[in-house]
C-alpha cells in the first residue's frame, strides 16, 4: 500500500501552488486524507479524489499566495519610498530625467498617432485609391481630364471613380455687395461624397453636387457668409461671374486629411469658369473631355474583392483604348496610391503642404527612443552609483534569507515607482509643452488622439518599458553578488561596474552631439537659404495678382497709374514670380549635329522685369518699347539656358521657342527662380504680360502707398478685392518645411541635454560624495581648491571628448546625406563641431563645477571625520 | 470589527473543539461535520490562511508520520484574539435574534 503513492502530476502543482511555507503541511494532509480513502475505499476512487481536490482547489490556492504576498509587497513599497527619501537629490535626478525622456516620448507617440491617422477617417479607407501618373519627365497625381469616366467605363472592379481639381489661388466670392476672400475652392464630381466621408450639417451627401452650380460649404466659410443660420438656398457669386447656390453644409475637413477644402462645387461648372478665368469660349472647348489636358485628380474606389495590383497591369492595355488620338498616353504609366498613404509616402511635388515624409517620422521616433534609453540609463547610472551606499542593505538581507528573486521584486518595484512618478510628471510636461511643439507641427499637437486605445496602450507601455529597462540592471547587478565579500568590506567600486557607468555617460553625450551639430547645421543650411545672394532682389517688392483680362490689356495704363502712387520706383507685370517659375517647355534641339532634350523654363515679363528686380544682364539688351518687334520676335535667355545650348555669343542666334522662330536679344544673370533644392535652369523670357504686378517700393511710409495703390486697382477692378503681398514674405514660406524641421529637432535636443546635464550631475555628485575622504587627504597634504575641482572635471571632460570622437563621424556623414537634397548648400562645418564640443565640454563643467567646488571648499576635517 | 465568515467560524469552532489535535485533516472532518458537507483543502486552507494573518489562529509545526508520506503536520490553535472574535460573533448574533423572538410564526 506505500507503494501507491497520489497522482503525481496532481501532487506537483498542489507543491507549485500552496503558499510559500505551507507545503509540507498542505501536502501531508492531502496524502493523509489519500491513503485513509485508498484503504476505504480503494485505489482509483483515491486517485480522482485527490485529482479533483487539486483541481478544485487551485483557484484558491492561487489567490492565498497573492493575498500572502500582499503583506510582503507593502513592505518592498514601505523600503522603496523610504529609500526614495532618503536619497533625495538622487531620486529628484533620475526622476526628472526619466520624465523628460517619458514626455518627449509622449509627445512623439501623439505625433505619431496624429500622422499616422491621415484619411482614416472615410468609410472603408482601405478601398480607396489615387490614380497617379508616371511620365518620362515627371510623375504626380494630376491625370488626363477624362481618365475617370473611362477607367469606370472599363472596369467593372471599379465602384466609384471621382474626379477632383483644387483651384491653388484664392479666389474671391460675392455675397451681395460684399466680397469675401475664398481659399480652397475644390472642384468634384457628384459622387464626391459617397466616395469619401463628410459630415453633413444640413442638405442631402447623394444630392449636394447635382446642380451644375450648386455649392458646398465647411460650416466655419458657412457661418463667415451667412451667420449661423439659414444657408441651405443662399447664393454665393463666384468672382462676380457665376451665381452658386448653395445645397449643403458640411462640418470641417477634419485637419488629417491630405484634401484640404473650404468649399466644393461641381466639377461640371468647371468647364464654365476654367473658360472664364483662362479666357476661351466653354461652348467651342470642354477642358473636362480633353485627354490633351492634365490637371484633374482622380480618385477610385474599388469593389471589396478587387486586387489593386492586377488592376494596375491592365493599365497599360486600357491606356492603348485612347492611344490613336493621343500618342503620349503611351509613354504614361498609372499607378494606383492607397488614399491612407499619401500623406506619408508621397514625394510628389503637386501635394505640396499637407504632405509630410515618412523618413521625418523615422527620424522622430529614432530621437524620441533615443532621449528614452538616455534618461533610462540616467537612471541605472544613478542607481548603480548608489550601489555601495545599498550594498549592506543587500547583504544583510540576503544573509537573513531574502531569496534571489525577492530581491530583483525589491528593486524592481523601487524603479517602478520612480517610474511612475516619472510617467505622472512626464505627462503633466507634455500637457505644458504640447501648445509650444505644437507651432511647427502644423497643427495643434492634440491630446484627442489619446481617445483611442492604441496610442494610449503605446504610451502606457513605454512607461512600462522605461521602468524594466533602468530597474533590470540594477536588480540582477544586486542580486548576484556574494554578501560574504560586502560585509567583509570588499572591493566595492568594482572596475565592470565603472566601466559600463563611462560607457553610459559617452553614450549620453555622443547623442547630445550628435543632436547639437545636426540643430547647427539644419539651421545654418535655413539661414543660408534664406539669405543668399538669388540674383534678384527680393525685399521690398509688392506682389499684386491681376486676374481680370481687360485689366491686364491696360496694363500700360495702370502701370502710369501705380508710378504715381506714393513711394512706388518701379512697376513691372510677368507671367509668373521670379521666385517660382513653373511654366516650362520641352526641347528638343540638334545643338552641334547633337540631339539634346531639356526642359526649358519660361517666363513672360514686360519691358520693367530686370528694373524692378534688379537682375543684371550680361549680354545684349532687354526688351524695349523702342523696338516694336520684340513682341513676337525676340527671346532672353539666362546664362545657364546659353551655356546648354553651347553659344558662348548667343545674341542675334534664332531660336526656336514660344511656338515660333525668336532672335536672342541679351542674356541675363543667372537668377534663382526656383527654391534652392534645385540648381538653376535653363530659362527663356519673351515679352509679354501677366498675372503678376510686381512693385518696388521705399520702406518709409507703407501703409500710405498700400492704401495708393489699392486706390489705383479699384479704379481699374472696381468689382474685385484688392489682394496682394509682399516678395519675401511668401519666399519665407518656400523654407518653412526645412524651418519646421531644424525647430523640431532644436526642441529634442534641448530635453536631451538637459536629460544628459541632469545625468551628468547626479555623477558627479555621486563621484564627489565618493572621493570625499580623498579629497580630505590632498587637502591636508595642501592641494589647492582649483586643483581638486580640475581633477573631479577631467574624469567628465575625457569621457567628453571621447564621445565627440564618436560624434562627429557619425554626424557628420548622416548630415551630408541631408544636405545632398539641396542644390545649394553649406557645407558640414568645424566651427559646428567646435561648437557641439565646447557645449558638451561646458555642460560637464557645469555639472561637476557646483560640486567640485563644494567639495574642494569645505572643511577636511570634516570629510576625514567621516566615519 | 470585521465579521467572521461562516466558514471561519466554523473552523475556529473546529480548532477549539479539536484541542491539540488541530490540524487540517481533523480541521476538515470537523467542519465538514458540522455543516454536512465537505470543502475542497483549496478553500479550507485560505480561510485557515486568513485567520492565521489576521491572528486569530496561531501555527505550531508537528512531526511527519508514514501516512502522509512522511510530512510534518501543522497544528493549530485559537489564540485570545480569536477567542474574542469567535464571543463577538456570537454576541452579535444573539441580538440578532433577540429582534426576532417578539415575532410569533406565521400560523
Amino acid at each position: 500500500m506505500k507503494n501507491e503513492r497520489p497522482p503525481r502530476l496532481a501532487a506537483w502543482i498542489l507543491s507549485r501552488i500552496a503558499a510559500a511555507g505551507d507545503q509540507h503541511a498542505v501536502l501531508g494532509d492531502c496524502e493523509e486524507i489519500y491513503s485513509a480513502m485508498v484503504a476505504e475505499k480503494g485505489l482509483p476512487a483515491a486517485r480522482s479524489w485527490y485529482r479533483s481536490q487539486v483541481l478544485r482547489s487551485l483557484p484558491l490556492f492561487v489567490l492565498n499566495r497573492i493575498s500572502g504576498s500582499a503583506a510582503m509587497f507593502r513592505s518592498y513599497l514601505q523600503t522603496a519610498l523610504r529609500n526614495m527619501l532618503k536619497h533625495r537629490s538622487y531620486s529628484l535626478l533620475s526622476i526628472s530625467g526619466l520624465a523628460i525622456g517619458l514626455a518627449c516620448c509622449f509627445i512623439i507617440i501623439l505625433y505619431l498617432a496624429e500622422e499616422a491617422s491621415y484619411d482614416d477617417f472615410h468609410r472603408d479607407p482601405a478601398s480607396i485609391y489615387r490614380v497617379v501618373r508616371q511620365m518620362p519627365d515627371a510623375h504626380g497625381p494630376a491625370t488626363r481630364n477624362p481618365l475617370a469616366p473611362a477607367l469606370k467605363e472599363n472596369f467593372p472592379e471599379i465602384e466609384l471613380a471621382v474626379r477632383t481639381w483644387l483651384l491653388r489661388e484664392p479666389t474671391t466670392f460675392w455675397l451681395g455687395e460684399k466680397d469675401f476672400r475664398q481659399e480652397g475652392v475644390l472642384f468634384a464630381d457628384p459622387e464626391f461624397f459617397r466616395l469619401f466621408t463628410y459630415e453633413f450639417i444640413a442638405g442631402h451627401p447623394g444630392r449636394a453636387l447635382d446642380g451644375k452650380f450648386s455649392l458646398v460649404l465647411t460650416e466655419s466659410a458657412a457661418k463667415r457668409y451667412f451667420g449661423a443660420k439659414n444657408q441651405v438656398g443662399r447664393t454665393l457669386s463666384f468672382d462676380g461671374e457665376f451665381d452658386l447656390n448653395v445645397t449643403a453644409v458640411i462640418k470641417d475637413v477634419p485637419h488629417n486629411s491630405h484634401l484640404q477644402f473650404e468649399v466644393v462645387l461641381p466639377l461640371e461648372s468647371l468647364n464654365a469658369i476654367a473658360g472664364y478665368v483662362y479666357g476661351y469660349d466653354p461652348a467651342q472647348y470642354r477642358l473636362l473631355d480633353d485627354w490633351m489636358a492634365g490637371m484633374i485628380n482622380t480618385y477610385l474606389k474599388l469593389v471589396p474583392e478587387a486586387d489593386p495590383a492586377a488592376l494596375e497591369r491592365k493599365f497599360p492595355d486600357f491606356l492603348k483604348i485612347y492611344a490613336p488620338r493621343n500618342k503620349e498616353l503611351l509613354d504614361e504609366t498609372l499607378y494606383l496610391q492607397p488614399v491612407r498613404d499619401i500623406h506619408l509616402h508621397s514625394q510628389y511635388p503637386s501635394d505640396t503642404d499637407k504632405i509630410s515624409d515618412i523618413k521625418f517620422v523615422y527620424l522622430l521616433a529614432a530621437i524620441g527612443l533615443v532621449i528614452l534609453l538616455m534618461s533610462c540609463f540616467n537612471s541605472v547610472n544613478l542607481t548603480t552609483a548608489r550601489f555601495a551606499s545599498r550594498l549592506k542593505e543587500v547583504a544583510i538581507r540576503k544573509v537573513v534569507g531574502a531569496l534571489k528573486r525577492q530581491l530583483v521584486a525589491q528593486f524592481l518595484i523601487e524603479s517602478f515607482l520612480s517610474s511612475l512618478l516619472a510617467f505622472i510628471l512626464g505627462f503633466l510636461l507634455v500637457l505644458l509643452l504640447a501648445p509650444a511643439i505644437s507651432g511647427p507641427l502644423d497643427y495643434s499637437l492634440g491630446l484627442r488622439s489619446l481617445h483611442s486605445a492604441p496610442p494610449l496602450l503605446i504610451i502606457f507601455l513605454t512607461g512600462a518599458l522605461a521602468a524594466l529597462l533602468s530597474g533590470s540592471y540594477p536588480a540582477i547587478f544586486f542580486s548576484a553578488f556574494q554578501p560574504v565579500n560586502v560585509i567583509k568590506g570588499g572591493d566595492l567600486s568594482s572596475r565592470r561596474r565603472k566601466g559600463v557607468r563611462s560607457a553610459l555617460v559617452i553614450f549620453q553625450f555622443t547623442i547630445t552631439i550628435s543632436l547639437l551639430v545636426g540643430t547647427g547645421t539644419v539651421f545654418r543650411q535655413v539661414r543660408y537659404m534664406k539669405s543668399k545672394d538669388l540674383g534678384y532682389e527680393k525685399e521690398q517688392v509688392l506682389i499684386v495678382p491681376v486676374k481680370d483680362d481687360d485689366v491686364r490689356n491696360r496694363s500700360e495704363a495702370l502701370k502710369n497709374e501705380l508710378l504715381q502712387a506714393a513711394g512706388v520706383s518701379s512697376v513691372s507685370f510677368s507671367s509668373v514670380l521670379p521666385s517660382r517659375i513653373i511654366g516650362s517647355t520641352t526641347m528638343d534641339l540638334n545643338i552641334d549635329g547633337e540631339r539634346k532634350v531639356f526642359e526649358m523654363n519660361t517666363i513672360a515679363t514686360d519691358t520693367d522685369f530686370l528694373d524692378v528686380y534688379k537682375i543684371a544682364l550680361t549680354q545684349g539688351r532687354y526688351f524695349s518699347r523702342d523696338y516694336p518687334a520684340d513682341a513676337e520676335g525676340a527671346v532672353v535667355l539666362n546664362e545657364r539656358a546659353a551655356a546648354v545650348l553651347n553659344w558662348r555669343d548667343p545674341v542675334g542666334k534664332e531660336l526656336r521657342v514660344f511656338g515660333g522662330p525668336r532672335r536672342v536679344i541679351g542674356v541675363v544673370r543667372d537668377f534663382h527662380f526656383q527654391p534652392l533644392h534645385n540648381s538653376i535652369g535653363p530659362l527663356a523670357m519673351r515679352l509679354g504680360s501677366g498675372r503678376y504686378a510686381s512693385l518696388r517700393v521705399s520702406t518709409s511710409d507703407i501703409p500710405q502707398t498700400l492704401a495708393e495703390v489699392r486706390g489705383v486697382f479699384q479704379m481699374f477692378a472696381p468689382r474685385r478685392a484688392f489682394e496682394y503681398f509682399f516678395l519675401d514674405d511668401d519666399f519665407r514660406n518656400l523654407y518653412r518645411a526645412e524651418q519646421n524641421f531644424g525647430r523640431t529637432i532644436g526642441y529634442f535636443t534641448l530635453f536631451a541635454i538637459m536629460v544628459s546635464s541632469l545625468g551628468l550631475f547626479g555623477l558627479s555628485l555621486f563621484l564627489a560624495e565618493k572621493k570625499t575622504k580623498e579629497i580630505g587627504i590632498r587637502k591636508v597634504l595642501g592641494a589647492s581648491a582649483a586643483g581638486l575641482a580640475l581633477m573631479l572635471y577631467r574624469e567628465f571632460a575625457r569621457l567628453a571628448l571621447l564621445a565627440n570622437l564618436i560624434a562627429w563621424p557619425v554626424a557628420y556623414v548622416v548630415l551630408n546625406r541631408w544636405l545632398q537634397r539641396f542644390a545649394y548648400r553649406v557645407e558640414v562645418a568645424l566651427p559646428t563641431f567646435a561648437l557641439a564640443a565646447i557645449v558638451t565640454l561646458g555642460l560637464a563643467f557645469l555639472a561637476v563645477g557646483y560640486q567640485s567646488v563644494k567639495v574642494a571648499s569645505a572643511n577636511p576635517v570634516k570629510s576625514l571625520r567621516y566615519e | 470589527m470585521e465579521l467572521l465568515t461562516r466558514l471561519e467560524e466554523a473552523i475556529l469552532i473546529a480548532v477549539l473543539r479539536l484541542g491539540d489535535e488541530a490540524y487540517g485533516v481533523s480541521v476538515n472532518r470537523e467542519v465538514s461535520r458540522i455543516f454536512c458537507k465537505t470543502y475542497t483543502l483549496g478553500a479550507l486552507y485560505f480561510a485557515l490562511d486568513r485567520l492565521v494573518r489576521r491572528e486569530y489562529l496561531g501555527k505550531m509545526e508537528g512531526d511527519p508520520t508514514p501516512q502522509r508520506g512522511g510530512r510534518s503536520k501543522t497544528y493549530y490553535r485559537v489564540t485570545p484574539e480569536g477567542r474574542s472574535a469567535l464571543e463577538s460573533v456570537r454576541e452579535y448574533q444573539e441580538n440578532l435574534w433577540r429582534a426576532v423572538a417578539d415575532l410569533r410564526p406565521v400560523e
